[in-house]
């Protein structure tokens, strides 16, 4: 109870300093490019209805790619434990893995159209790739001793993939996807940019393009919001499923 | 009648290394047994063929009469540090041995209740093992080999993370239970005093390739008094000096 008082002054603080010297800044700035937080804050409150449903649509996107990179990234990334999957996998990742995918976007628009699914289609192979190097990293490192123990108690395959290597990646994995989500918002930005109409990135350019500075910083503080939230989400799951780390 | 038994056992890694040679022994019934030797001789691999975890090359591994190919049912397997899933509290840890043998989970945990009762760790059932000395540890590990009911426990150096206090103290809790629960074992250590203490019969094993290099027998082991008799000392430079004279 204590700690998780101290945690929550712990984040007030640091929102008030970032507060501060965004408003000290914008006073010596003194230019409409950085307006100063609380009429930005005015803004935000005024246009909420707006904002609220923008904040919405990004989410789903953002929400939608992570789960789809993960369902496929973590399969293929645990299956690495096993030096002949391995074998195979390791050669793709290390040669797919380095392009920029972004420029793929022409193909990817090509393929699935100018949707929602090729911003998912674009989100999510970036973070596959992330979720996967880290996956399979944590399944190679795996104490062979841990395997041992549990094979001799009888153990089949799958029960080793349960009890041991999926328990053992665990932390890395959610590691990874803390890493994820700032990547997912990133891209998510550049994906919602163009040839849409909804979204916090379409709020920023817009605002952006009409030189509506304040309404621009709305749209960054509902954009840093949306992550704050995805990294509390993620406290919370970690807090359950890693509880033998943290006692 | 032989409950474990090596006929003319030898390996070689897919590597070309060769880790041990023509080692034959036998255990009895209710019996313990000793494997000593220099670091590399090859003690851990003999007892992961005992365990079904690897496949020798050469000659045969026999639990209670039956050629070892899987992981025996009747023997539980204690490892030196990475025995237990950090990731499991005690209660997990102990049951699982049952579960993954397809007891319901309820009853798995009724049972991993009484043993861990019986072994003195009742009110740490929801603890993690890091949140436990080295001591409990390793008795929870005991634990977790005892639930599955085995008639041979094979021990592969399970006291050498621990101090020398907690060293002797689990030495005499391993004595109660080998008395108490008749089970026959088979134990890998590279400390001679451990080797007398616990066990009637000492396979001693050279320098890579292992290959049995004298059995000393032991009876007077098996009470904990024989710690402080001269005996026991005198057994312990016997064992020392052949260990040494390689």
């Amino acid at each position: 109870m204590q700690r998780s008082e101290e945690k929550r002054w712990s984040y007030i603080a640091a929102g008030a300093v970032i507060i501060t010297t965004w408003q000290i800044l914008a006073y010596f700035v003194d230019s409409p490019a950085l307006p100063s937080p609380c009429v930005v804050l005015l803004s935000f409150i005024n246009q909420l209805d707006k904002i609220a449903v923008h904040m919405l649509i990004s989410a789903y996107r953002v929400v939608y790619s992570i789960l789809l990179a993960l369902s496929l990234a973590v399969p293929a990334g645990l299956f690495c434990y096993e030096g002949r999957i391995d074998r195979f996998v390791a050669p793709f990742l290390y040669l797919l893995y380095p392009i920029p995918h972004i420029v793929l976007l022409p193909l990817i628009i090509l393929l699935f159209g100018i949707g929602d699914l090729s911003k998912i289609f674009l989100i999510g192979m970036i973070v596959f790739f992330q979720i996967l190097m880290a996956t399979r990293d944590a399944a190679r490192n795996i104490d062979a001793y841990y395997v041992y123990s549990l094979l001799s108690l009888g153990a089949s395959r799958k029960d080793v993939y349960r009890h041991v290597i999926l328990p053992a990646c665990l932390p890395k994995i959610l590691t990874a996807l803390r890493i994820s989500v700032g990547t997912a918002i990133a891209v998510l930005f550049f994906a919602e940019s163009f040839a849409t109409t909804t979204g916090l990135g379409y709020l920023i350019m817009a605002a952006w393009s009409k030189a509506d500075y304040v309404s621009l910083y709305a749209g960054i503080v509902a954009m840093a919001l949306l992550g704050f939230s995805l990294y509390m989400a993620l406290e919370v799951i970690e807090r359950r499923l890693c509880r033998w780390i943290r006692q | 009648m032989a409950v474990l038994e090596a006929v003319r056992l030898g390996m070689i890694y897919p590597n070309g290394t060769r880790a041990i040679k023509d080692v034959s022994f036998s255990v009895e019934k209710g019996g313990s047994c000793t494997i000593i030797g220099p670091s590399g001789c090859g003690k851990t691999t003999l007892l992961f063929i005992f365990s079904g975890l690897l496949k020798s090359t050469e000659g045969k591994a026999i639990i209670e009469g039956k050629e070892v190919t899987s992981p025996p049912k009747n023997a539980a397997l204690i490892l030196q540090n990475y025995g237990l899933f950090p990731w499991k509290t005690v209660m997990e840890n102990v049951a699982l041995g049952l579960e993954i043998r397809g007891m319901k989970k309820g009853r798995a945990r009724n049972a991993a209740r009484q043993i861990l009762e019986r072994l003195g760790l009742e009110g740490f059932e929801n603890y993690y093992p890091k949140q436990l000395s080295g001591g409990m540890q390793q008795r929870v590990a005991f634990a977790r080999a005892l639930a599955i009911k085995p008639r041979i426990m094979l021990m592969d150096e399970p006291f050498s993370s621990l101090d020398a206090l907690s060293r002797e103290k689990l030495q005499n809790f391993l004595l109660e239970l080998w008395m108490k629960e008749r089970l026959t074992m088979l134990l890998v250590t590279h400390s001679v005093e451990e080797a007398v203490f616990l066990s009637k019969k000492i396979v001693v094993l050279s320098p890579r390739p292992g290959r049995v290099i004298r059995v000393i027998e032991n009876p007077m082991a098996g009470r904990k008094e024989y710690r402080s008799m001269e005996e026991f000392f005198e057994k312990c430079r016997e064992v020392r000096k052949s260990v040494g004279a390689i």
